[in-house]
């Protein structure tokens, strides 16, 4: 439908243009708030760019997740990632920082319409191949927060894994969010992790994990959008276990 | 409405988006065909992409056009293996989009000394797609003039 709609404006825009002496670039007007995912594999001392057309208004950038390719450890390197515009063989940087993945916009700004870039480069922390997930939002989203708190109860068989996605509501600003794994029964050490909910491939790419067998907690900022929240076997489960969880969040 | 969308179906937009313009920029000129819409000396300024295309590949170069015009693209030079190559390749401006030049028209082209290719443009970001159609034995080497408003 945005395709449709996109076009045309831009048929009614450019069309206008016939005979103008001087037209300008089309414009599409009246756009949808809307997220697009930049995902890839960081390479040690690498470095990536993705395009993207910002329709104008306000832009936020969430570096959200990066992971060993090979072992899905959570990597905690602070790799730079920057915005600008495409130029040469690169990302044409008018502003960057370093910074470990987060689940709140690490770049805010405001663009005109027009095309732009994000970056992320390796600044020594990434020793093997990463795969990564960095959130471009334009907009205020329509979203509506889902049930908070919420108890997330379930069982986790042998090399299995459980996710339960939750989501935060548009124009709420930055929030906290809280996710507690309360107990795990019998007693065993299990993998327990946050991160962002991707649409397109129906997995959780992670920001943040810990090993616990009950009481372990995160607390960290949040922004709009679509999370998750993921448990699993670390390789050590020889029989299924229960697990107890707790979601809060704006 | 907020869409969550796949980076797919922004690439279809822009697709969608480029195919408009070429489309609505066609009939603009049938409409008008002794009134050229380019305005006639705009400066101009030229860009080097030099690079290595790897065999089966693609790479591409991000350029800003300030004002409208036409930009167009000269293949000087292609070397394998430090060989001069007469081997056809595929040039063709685009607008970059995701981790890709989209493009909007290519063509197969060959090493010269005037421009291959040319293309009216008005102020935006740009992207020039240099493929292998293919025919490439091994990796070459390329070097691209890029003459656009300045």
């Amino acid at each position: 439908m945005r395709s449709l709609a996109l076009a045309l404006i831009v048929l009614s825009v450019a069309g206008a243009g016939c005979g103008d002496s001087t037209p300008t670039e089309p414009t599409p007007q009246g756009a949808s708030a809307f997220t697009e995912t930049f995902t890839g594999t960081l390479k040690a001392s690498g470095t990536a760019f993705y395009s993207f057309g910002a329709i104008g208004g306000n832009v936020a950038i969430t570096f959200a997740s990066l992971t060993n390719t090979m072992t899905g450890a959570v990597v905690g390197a602070t790799p730079r990632i920057g915005l600008g515009i495409p130029a040469g063989t690169g990302c044409g940087l008018s502003t960057s920082l370093t910074s470990a993945a987060a689940l709140s916009a690490q770049i805010v700004t405001t663009l005109a319409p027009g095309i732009y870039c994000v970056s992320i480069t390796d600044t020594g922390g990434v020793t093997a191949d990463s795969d990564f997930a960095i959130r471009i939002t334009q907009g205020s989203l329509a979203l509506l927060s889902t049930t908070s708190p919420e108890t997330f109860n379930s069982n986790l068989s042998v090399n299995g894994s459980s996710t339960r996605t939750f989501t935060v509501a548009g124009g709420t600003g930055t929030g906290l969010a809280t996710v507690r794994l309360d107990s795990v029964s019998p007693s065993t050490v299990i993998g327990f992790g946050i991160g962002l909910w991707r649409f397109d491939t129906g997995t959780c790419s992670l920001t943040q994990v810990i090993n616990s067998s009950g009481g372990a907690q995160f607390s960290l900022p949040i922004d709009q959008g679509t999370y998750c929240v993921r448990v699993f076997d670390t390789g050590t489960l020889t029989n299924p276990v229960a697990f107890a969880a707790n979601l809060i969040h704006p | 409405m907020w869409h969550e969308r796949p980076a797919a179906r922004r690439l279809v937009a822009s697709g969608v988006l480029a195919v408009c313009v070429a489309l609505v920029s066609s009939a603009c000129d049938q409409s008008t065909p002794t009134n050229p819409q380019t305005p006639s000396n705009p400066a101009m300024t030229v860009e080097s992409f030099v690079g290595t295309l790897p065999k089966g590949g693609t790479v591409f170069y991000s350029f800003t056009v300030p004002v409208e015009g036409t930009v167009s693209f000269t293949l000087l030079s292609l070397t394998i293996g430090g060989v001069p190559s007469d081997l056809a390749i595929s040039i063709g401006l685009g607008v970059p989009s995701g981790t890709t030049c989209r493009t909007s028209s290519t063509g197969p082209v060959t090493v010269g000394p005037t421009p291959q290719q040319a293309n009216p443009v008005v102020p935006s970001v740009y992207c020039v797609n240099v493929v292998d159609l293919g025919t490439l034995t091994a990796d070459a080497n390329f070097a691209l003039n890029i003459n656009r408003p300045r």
